[in-house]
């Protein structure tokens, strides 16, 4: 007697007679077994790859140093992984992990609004910010004009509503650059030393004003009963107000639940996630963007002090390679190639304007603050390259409304901070500047290191 | 004791902002939108959208449960339970059926691959836990242990449904063969015990010594042999009742066993082998790399339809006893990991429990649990003493196999799918979770007086 028996797979322990039941059924489950196993063999090679003394060799004289550290390589294996790809990590798979990612954009804001301790903002000097001010202006300004004549050729909806959310996370994808100096040459000057601060200093201030941008611009509209995109001051003031009660709250109960946990690890780690899982899910919930939110609670946390929340500084910040990685990886999955001649025009647009405006505005802030910086170091193309921010931005709006519009705009965003990459080193050949091209792979290297 | 009102301040606070935030957000199906380019795009139901703020009340409701629970004097787990049963759907559906629950099923399925990997972080921390040069001490112990428990507690609820079964409404009017499979397979799930509940509680106690050392051996035997009773028990009974007279079992189906068990087991080893290669170059990513390996072995096991658990326990037992000096820092890292996971995956078995099988069916539940008790009591002092296992841990190692959570309720489910056809079908799974829910709530209590007893606590 074989007759067929109807079970299904329940989890922890896989009762025999449904695995007889389903062991068999081909095709598809052996693909999808092929696919996984594929998928770790593939994992554990670039594991292998990533521990071994050879890859620093191979790193050595190569750009592709700065292109392992800032996140690119995963960007590349997460498209490799994704559907368009091997379709290792599946549409269904990231619905499944979605909650976490959620987890995983919360971090990122609180890793950004913990940087926004008052002592450390009043000791930014004034041009600095005055810098990433002029910044932010330009970028809304001309940003926000390349970016409404391009899609205005790729959009068919006609009502500002809609273009809000797109222009936004073009715009605050401008703002800012990446806060990675090393690669661009290690300063040996107590002057060039200086600059390198600045320019970080600019980058951590700039990804604070971009996430805020960013969080007030996605919590504007909203879809209403019929699906359509309507925008709502009240609605969205409602929602801010919620979100920074909601941060205060977290900050707050927070300290009380770390000063009960002690010094036992394993209570803080729960507390840790806890506080950035409730702040996250609750945002998301009120369709505020997450990263907007935790970086409110970052903020809070960081200026509400003592010595528990200065050791969830470090928890959060401990784990700021990992998922700044985590989020490269699912950027390269989740992106949509098919961009279209208006989206590489709008690539190149994007990338021209960071060209021709953002050196002349650092030269033009700084050098007015102090003449003694120095003139021709390559820092000054440290703004050309784009900050990972713009990544966890474009994959936030992607995880709110996961639309093909969205992919699209994500793969621009990450096309424009790939070819931002280049620009540093680019100009640096062009114009003859040996020592500062072999300063770069010096630099990359021990960045990679 | 002080702490007492403001942690459950916090708490009331937690489940009240959960329950305003279920009030003000519309719940949502899966909606059909268009993106501003005219294409079409699927926005995930609420349920999905609010599970991370589930995931989140989950890890903090039930770490301040736990909290208070330890200032009781009782066991964290028994809180985290707890706390699932409170906000779980089915406590709220026996109060009232139109409220929606704080964490509804859909939910408790999106969490599902935390469950997952809680089994396999178990696994791992259950075959670490496991030294080689205590199989070659005790391995005759430990299998006569488990035989003779196993036997007792077979022979026991066997007797109990098959001799008293004619009193049980559902089971009144059945025949002597149905009779017979019904016993039969609740006999062989109540053989089972919890290795999660067993590992947590060695984690939370820091128990050391026979009793812990004996509980958890024997809890792995068993758990092999379950797998093998329960397969041939459901096949031999499921063919009964169809071909009355034949039996579904074939080569195929035994070649499928031999696979299931002997795969995970080589699986595991050439996963340990694996891990051991990398581990001593981690560093501060080791907790990144735990994670990661354990999600491999969820979808590897998944995929191949291999045991999770036995996979995580072999890579786990491989590592401790062949890498021994490599694998510290590894096994540091699970431990580490362990609490939110324990938090999560204790708080979603409680939120599972039926409360609605249990009040339908109590008398009966309790009959089997009163069997059960006493049966593993019997059986497991007797075995103590004809293996010489040292007092007082022979006294109170039957505590330590009371307690049944995941592996039970998984069989439990399979059940109702299995015999979905006959009448009787969901109301044996409504009886057999309805004592697991019993043996879940006092279980875990029951145990952290068995390892204080046997003097084995350190915590």
């Amino acid at each position: 007697m074989n007759a067929p028996i109807p079970l299904h797979a329940t989890d922890g322990l896989a009762p025999l007679l449904i695995l007889a039941a389903e062991g068999s059924t081909g095709a598809g489950a052996g693909a999808s077994a092929l696919r996984i196993f594929a998928a770790m063999v593939l994992l554990s090679g670039l594991a292998i790859l990533a521990t071994s003394k050879s890859l620093y060799r191979f790193q050595r004289n190569l750009l592709l140093a700065r292109y392992m550290s800032g996140g690119w390589i995963a960007v590349l294996i997460g498209f490799l992984l994704g559907p368009w790809g091997a379709n290792v990590v599946t549409d269904e798979m990231l619905l499944e992990v979605r909650p976490a990612l959620m987890v995983g954009l919360g971090w990122i804001g609180a890793i950004i609004g913990l940087q926004a301790r008052r002592s450390l903002l009043t000791a930014v000097p004034t041009a600095v910010r005055r810098w990433v001010a002029m910044d932010a202006l330009a970028m809304i300004a001309l940003g926000g004009l390349v970016s409404a004549l391009a899609l205005g050729q790729m959009l068919t909806a006609d009502r500002a509503a809609w273009w809000v959310a797109p222009v936004g996370l073009l715009i605050t994808a401008c703002i800012g650059w990446a806060a990675e100096t090393r690669s661009l040459g290690e300063q040996r000057t107590a002057a060039g030393r200086h600059l390198e601060v600045l320019v970080q200093a600019g980058a951590g201030l700039a990804a604070i004003l971009a996430v805020c941008l960013h969080g007030l611009l996605m919590i504007l509209p909203s879809r209403d009963a019929s699906g359509d995109v309507v925008v709502s001051i009240p609605t969205g003031a409602l929602r801010l107000l919620a979100a920074a009660l909601l941060a205060t709250g977290v900050g707050f109960i927070g300290r009380y639940l770390l000063q009960q946990a002690g010094r036992e690890r394993r209570e803080l780690l729960v507390i840790h996630i806890a506080m950035i899982a409730i702040i996250s899910g609750i945002a998301s919930e009120l369709a505020v963007s997450p990263l907007f939110a935790a970086m409110l609670c970052g903020i809070v946390i960081t200026n509400l002090g003592g010595p528990k929340l200065r050791e969830f500084e470090r928890f959060i910040l401990r784990a700021e390679q990992p998922v700044a990685i985590l989020f490269a990886l699912l950027a390269g999955v989740l992106l949509d190639p098919r961009i279209g001649v208006w989206g590489a025009a709008l690539v190149a647009g994007l990338v021209a304007l960071r060209v021709a405006v953002k050196t002349p505005l650092m030269r033009l802030s700084l050098n007015r603050f102090d003449h003694a910086l120095p003139g021709r170091s390559p820092l000054f193309r440290a703004p050309l390259r784009q900050s990972l921010v713009a990544l966890a931005l474009a994959v936030s709006l992607v995880l709110h409304e996961s639309s093909i519009l969205n992919q699209r705009l994500l793969t621009i965003v990450i096309v424009v901070g790939a070819v931002s990459e280049l620009l540093p080193f680019i100009l640096a050949r062009r114009k003859g500047d040996a020592t500062a091209a072999q300063a770069s792979a010096q630099g990359a290297q021990e960045a990679g290191a | 004791m002080k702490a007492i009102p403001r942690l459950l301040a916090v708490w009331v606070l937690l489940l009240v902002a959960v329950a305003a935030l279920r009030l003000l957000t519309a719940s949502h199906g899966e909606m059909e939108y268009l993106d501003a380019i005219g294409r079409t795009f699927k926005a995930p139901p609420y349920d999905h959208v609010a599970t991370a703020t589930a995931l989140a009340m989950l890890l903090l409701g039930a770490w301040l449960s736990g909290r208070v629970f330890k200032l009781l004097h009782l066991p964290r787990i028994t809180g985290y339970l707890a706390f699932g049963i409170l906000i779980g759907p089915s406590l709220i559906s026996v109060i009232s059926e139109n409220t929606p629950p704080l964490l509804s099923m859909a939910q408790i399925d999106h969490l599902r691959i935390f469950s997952s990997l809680a089994i396999a972080l178990i696994g791992m921390t259950a075959g670490g836990e496991i030294k080689i040069d205590l199989l070659r001490r005790g391995l005759g112990r430990v299998l006569t242990i488990t035989l003779v428990e196993m036997a007792f507690v077979f022979v026991s609820v066997l007797s109990l449904l098959y001799l008293g079964g004619r009193h049980v409404d559902f089971l009144a009017d059945l025949s002597s063969r149905h009779l017979l499979v019904v016993s039969v397979v609740v006999a062989v799930i109540s053989m089972t015990n919890s290795p999660a509940v067993l590992v947590a509680m060695l984690g939370e106690t820091r128990a050391r010594g026979p009793m812990a050392e004996t509980a958890l051996a024997v809890t792995v035997c068993k758990d092999l042999l379950v797998v093998v009773l329960f397969t041939v028990a459901s096949g031999v009974g499921y063919g009964m009742l169809r071909a009355e007279g034949g039996t579904a079992l074939n080569a195929s189906l035994f070649a499928e066993l031999a696979w299931h068990l002997l795969g995970s087991i080589g699986v595991g080893a050439a996963l340990g082998a694996v891990v051991s290669t990398f581990i001593d170059r981690l560093g501060r990513n080791t907790p990144l790399f735990v994670l990661g390996t354990t999600l491999g072995i969820v979808l590897v096991s998944e995929s191949l339809h291999l045991e999770p658990l036995l996979v995580a326990l072999t890579a786990g037992f491989m590592l401790s006893n062949i890498w021994p000096g490599k694998s510290e820092s590894l096994f540091h890292s699970i431990e580490n990991l362990s609490l939110p996971v324990y938090c999560v995956f204790f708080a979603i078995a409680g939120a599972k429990i039926d409360l609605n099988a249990v009040l339908l069916l109590w008398p009966v539940a309790l009959a089997i649990v009163v069997v059960r008790v006493a049966s593993i009591w019997s059986g497991t002092t007797l075995a103590c003493r004809i293996t010489d296992v040292p007092s007082p841990a022979r006294h109170w190692l039957w505590t330590a196999l009371i307690p049944q959570a995941g592996v039970s309720i998984a069989l439990a489910t399979s059940v109702s799918t299995l015999y979905s056809e006959f009448v009787w079908g969901p109301y044996l799974t409504s009886l057999l979770l309805a004592s697991i829910a019993l043996f879940e709530s006092f279980g875990p209590i029951l145990l952290r007086f068995g390892f204080i007893k046997a003097g084995e606590t350190r915590g």
